[in-house]
């Protein structure tokens, strides 16, 4: 479980967002402050991060190494090292903005090329022990539960499949004020804060 | 016209083969589709302006991609929303029947369920008809050869493509009976000693290239001193 004094680091592409994006980010800074977090943030639409192209090299030419040299080379280490990895983004057809995406999809490093079941499914082996706490925070301009629903499954998913500690969804929309908006993120990181029952976890 | 998109940045991609694959079998229905290969990179400029203007002409468009991380690749997602941002200018009154093609080396199709549900979504946030998507597993030793090299590991794939191509030529949704038929593991064995198959053929690769598979590069300190 993160202590309050956790490292939380954030990935975010709410900036795409220009009407609700920053109000959203403060509501997130503010929920993180809220709960003695420490926050850091890497605003991905200003970064120069590159897709992923597939080359499979982080498999078995260079096990656990991606070979693009480029920004996510710093945020590697800090998903690492992090207590509470955030993934906060606009929702967008029920999936993160394509900014937030083209980081999760290099994420591949993170993950040992060896198959495992988890859940029931054919996963791939976490590279590193222990893990973040994940935290999906989405945005919607609007309420629309059919886009909500599919995001938190989507981080559910994420949950699963890079074997989170934990996982917990806020999802915000620009109707909310912002002590509505910074309430709800607060929920989700109390769910990963709370202790949970003591139980065998397999890698 | 069919137009049908590989959503892949690999070069020998998967997606590739089956958008071949089921052009050729549109073809020999009298379906004229065209494939049409994203960038690794993505669209921008004349050259998103020329795509917009194919996706503007056809009847029936087909998204064929791989699963990354519980979702489209990247820059398939920022196609997307490209698309949606000109609804109201370029795309104003186009209408295509949209079909979806998503596969992943995992089997089971609850994984490829989330990159479903984004193409279905945005289907309704353009306002075209959603006809529905294939779910393909066990995809990857096909390694983007043509469908009819993979052997076993194609039979899924060839089959659930066969079933759904005059569908898509009447311009019909998939059938429930076409999507069941894709979602199928093409994999002959049960899932546990299939994994002890894989991952002994793994290691051994590893030792032979004499690499570490289990190194943690990114840990704070290594990567401090790298």
């Amino acid at each position: 479980m993160p202590a309050s004094s956790s490292r939380i680091f954030i990935l975010s592409a709410l900036s795409a967002d220009r009407r609700h994006g920053s109000a959203t980010l403060q509501a997130l800074l503010g929920a993180a402050a809220s709960k003695g977090l420490r926050p850091e943030v890497v605003d991905l639409p200003s970064s120069k991060v590159q897709a992923c192209y597939g080359c499979g090299a982080c498999g078995l030419t260079t096990p656990g190494t991606c070979t693009v040299q480029d920004e996510m080379q710093r945020i590697f280490p800090k998903i690492v090292s992090s207590q509470i990895w955030v993934l906060a983004s606009p929702i967008r057809f029920g999936s993160h903005h394509s900014e937030l995406k083209k980081a999760l999809d290099r994420c591949q490093p993170l993950m040992v090329p060896v198959y495992t079941v988890r859940g029931g499914e054919m996963n791939f082996r976490p590279r590193y022990a222990p893990r973040p706490a994940l935290l999906g925070v989405g945005l919607l301009p609007e309420p629309d539960a059919d886009q909500e629903q599919a995001y938190r499954h989507l981080v559910a998913r994420h949950g699963l499949n890079l074997a989170a500690e934990r996982h917990a969804c806020a999802v915000v929309t620009g109707a909310d004020v912002a002590d509505v908006a910074q309430a709800k993120i607060e929920l989700a990181l109390a769910d990963l804060l709370e202790p949970a029952p003591r139980k065998r976890t397999k890698r | 016209m069919i137009l049908i998109v590989v959503g892949s940045p690999r070069t020998k991609a998967n997606s590739k083969a089956l958008a071949a694959h089921l052009q050729a079998l549109l073809g020999a229905r009298d379906a004229a589709a065209e494939v049409f290969r994203l960038p690794a990179r993505g669209l921008a400029g004349p050259d998103l302006d020329a795509f917009v203007a194919k996706v503007r002409s056809c009847d029936s468009l087909i998204l064929v991609a791989p699963l990354y991380l519980n979702g489209l690749p990247a820059s398939t997602q920022r196609l997307l929303e490209d698309l949606h941002d000109r609804k109201a200018t370029d795309l104003a009154g186009a209408a295509p029947r949209f079909y979806g093609v998503a596969h992943s080396g995992f089997p089971e199709a609850t994984q490829r369920a989330p990159e479903v549900r984004t193409m279905e979504l945005f289907a309704r946030a353009m306002g075209w008809p959603w006809q529905g998507a294939l779910s393909l597993g066990g995809t990857s030793p096909i390694d983007g050869r043509p469908l009819e090299e993979a052997g076993a590991f194609g039979k899924v794939a060839r089959e659930a493509l066969a079933a759904a191509a005059p569908e898509i030529a009447s311009g019909v949704p998939f059938s429930p009976a076409t999507i069941r038929a894709s979602e199928r593991s093409p994999f002959p064995i049960p899932l546990r000693p299939m994994i002890w198959l894989v991952n002994a053929r793994t290691w051994s690769l590893a030792r032979k290239r004499k690499v570490a598979l289990e190194g943690e590069p990114y840990r704070l300190e290594t990567a401090e001193t790298a």
